[in-house]
């Protein structure tokens, strides 16, 4: 379940004692949020986790912000630095082609480059329900939207994916 | 193809989150944090020069003689010179710039019809002095991840996402981390000399609105404030053309906007579009009076999901809707014709929504970014797979250029 933190008032520019150990009680669980996702988008532990400890730090620096959709904020974060990632190893290094691939790495591939023209929205609901694996009602609480929105998004971003690969492939 | 299989791509025994990486977290955050800190030394100084320079009475003549802009002129990639000064390539006459492969665009931002500056994803920020026809490396911003580029004239240009702002005095060769005194800019935009940013204020919990002269920055902060919404991340969209400016805030729906007053300061917008539409919603203006907005509905309240598209002829205070194919970041050249970018491509109309015709379909479906024109006739956009396209015939036909 996504905990909601009420940031405490505070007219300090920078975190107060209270929020850094706000931030602090998050630590875990967001760093692996944020880990997981890139993971799942990287397969590389050394990317994962540089992508997770930049995340943690833009939340840091504003986590009066962010403390109250912590969750929902280091997931987006991270999924967008990971396929940022992903964007500029594309251009580095060219896009291998998934069939030349072993069968794991070839799904990420297709993942990796599927990802890339999800909408938002789409992403959004693409990367909370099955990158982070969270049930739809939860989605839809984290969003605030209808269970039914979600069902309708992931499925439209799912079928989006399966049209990209198709006309890439 | 099969659907996914997520499961197997999760790294079975993830590293734990340690208090190793609790320090290198915090040594990461006390950079930004070192900024900000410095920013606000830099300001008090800048506070006292001007209290100084006001007592001398020579403050206003040290604005008036600032260095020389060579390009006037609004840059929001939205805005719109007068039809009658359109000095773009001739669509009939232009060369059409070749296809090229994968490039990186993630952000480009005009000055003129002729001067515009791309900003690619390795930092690497090219220019063009001819419309877009040809394109040149001008400089690169080290250390800067993803973001937006915008310049307020030839020389001055911002480079931001939502830790770091970047700046250039010298038209994009050389680029600095330059402090503010904000956390991160939500957007930025630059018009009559001016630069605007809108940032979370921890004092007050909400969104303000900071401006500084263009040419020298010294932020002010106004006093207009904007609540965040509900959602887990609110965006904001600055739209100027000529003197008028808005701000729009979405956050899941429409929360609020503001707009640019006669005096310089920001006022409420309370009519702005979508605002009960349950969805998000992108706006572009094609004159100072002209706005249109592209609205996704029902996309929070359901039961459907609709879309439509407003337009405005009277500077935002009442908007005609249309039903519209989809919606998406939209962009306008005159008060009815809009492009809009949904995620398969480019639609447009030219009867302000009654019909419309599918002028660029991206083969990958992606989403666009820093969809604007800069003229009644050229405009621009950044593909989702970073390729760029121009236009020179309204928004008609579409073609992506090559970029160094």
């Amino acid at each position: 379940m996504i905990r909601r933190v009420n940031a405490p008032g505070h007219s300090d520019v920078y975190p107060s004692r209270d929020l850094v150990d706000d931030f602090d009680t998050e630590f875990d669980n967001l760093w692996s949020r944020a880990y997981g996702v890139a993971y799942v988008v990287l397969g590389d532990r050394g990317e994962s986790e540089d992508v997770a400890q930049e995340t943690l730090a833009r939340a840091l620096v504003r986590w009066k912000k962010v403390s109250a959709y912590a969750e929902p904020w280091v997931v987006r974060v991270a999924g967008n630095l990971a396929i940022d990632r992903v964007r500029k190893q594309r251009r580095a290094r060219g896009v291998p082609p998934a069939g030349d691939v072993a069968p794991l790495d070839a799904q990420r591939v297709d993942l990796q480059r599927a990802l890339l023209v999800l909408s938002p929205k789409q992403r959004e609901v693409v990367v909370l329900r099955y990158l982070v694996d969270l049930p739809e009602a939860e989605v839809a609480q984290t969003l605030g939207c209808s269970v039914g929105t979600v069902k309708t998004h992931a499925s439209r971003g799912l079928a989006a994916l399966r049209r990209s690969l198709e006309v890439a492939g | 193809m099969s659907d996914f299989d997520f499961d197997a791509l999760r790294d079975a025994t993830p590293p734990s989150p340690d208090a190793g990486r609790r320090a290198a977290v915090d040594a990461r955050a006390r950079s930004l944090r070192a900024r900000t800190r410095l920013n606000r030394l830099a300001l008090s100084s800048v506070s006292v020069v001007a209290v100084v320079a006001l007592v001398v009475g020579i403050a206003a003549s040290q604005r008036d003689e600032g260095p020389e802009v060579i390009v006037e002129g609004p840059t929001s990639t939205t805005t719109l010179p007068p039809a009658t000064t359109t000095t773009g390539p001739n669509p009939t006459t232009s060369t059409t710039p070749p296809v090229v492969g994968a490039t990186d665009a993630v952000s480009a931002t005009f000055v003129s019809p002729a001067q515009g500056w791309v900003l690619e994803s390795n930092g690497t920020v090219a220019g063009t002095t001819d419309g877009g026809t040809t394109w040149s490396d001008v400089g690169a911003i080290g250390g800067f991840d993803g973001g937006r580029i915008r310049f307020a004239d030839s020389m001055h240009g911002f480079a931001f996402n939502e830790a770091q702002l970047f700046t250039t005095a010298d038209g994009g060769r050389s680029w600095s981390l330059t402090p503010t005194p904000f956390t991160g800019a939500d957007d930025l935009a630059a018009s009559g000399g001016e630069v605007y940013a809108v940032a979370f204020d921890d004092a007050t919990t909400s969104f303000h609105i900071w401006s500084s002269p263009a040419d020298q920055l010294s932020w002010s902060e106004d006093s207009l404030s904007i609540s965040p919404g509900g959602g887990p991340v609110a965006s904001f969209q600055f739209v100027f053309s000529g003197s008028s400016g808005w701000l729009l805030s979405v956050d899941r729906v429409v929360i609020s906007g503001a707009q640019l007053t006669p005096t310089g300061r920001w006022g409420p917008w309370g009519t702005t579009p979508c605002t009960d539409t349950g969805g998000p919603a992108w706006l572009a203006a094609s004159s100072p009076n002209g706005l249109v907005a592209s609205c996704e509905e029902g996309t929070f309240t359901g039961p459907r999901i609709s879309h439509g598209i407003s337009f405005s002829t009277d500077g935002g205070q009442t908007f005609a809707r249309h039903d519209a194919p989809s919606s998406g970041p939209v962009a306008s050249p005159n008060s009815t014709t809009a492009v809009v970018a949904d995620g398969s491509g480019l639609q447009r109309t030219t009867d302000s929504g009654t019909t419309w015709h599918r002028v660029f379909a991206d083969r990958q479906g992606a989403s666009a970014n820093d969809l604007g024109f800069t003229t009644a006739t050229q405009g621009f956009v950044i593909s989702g797979d970073g390729t760029m396209l121009m236009t020179y015939d309204a928004g008609a036909t579409w073609q992506p250029v090559t970029l160094p």
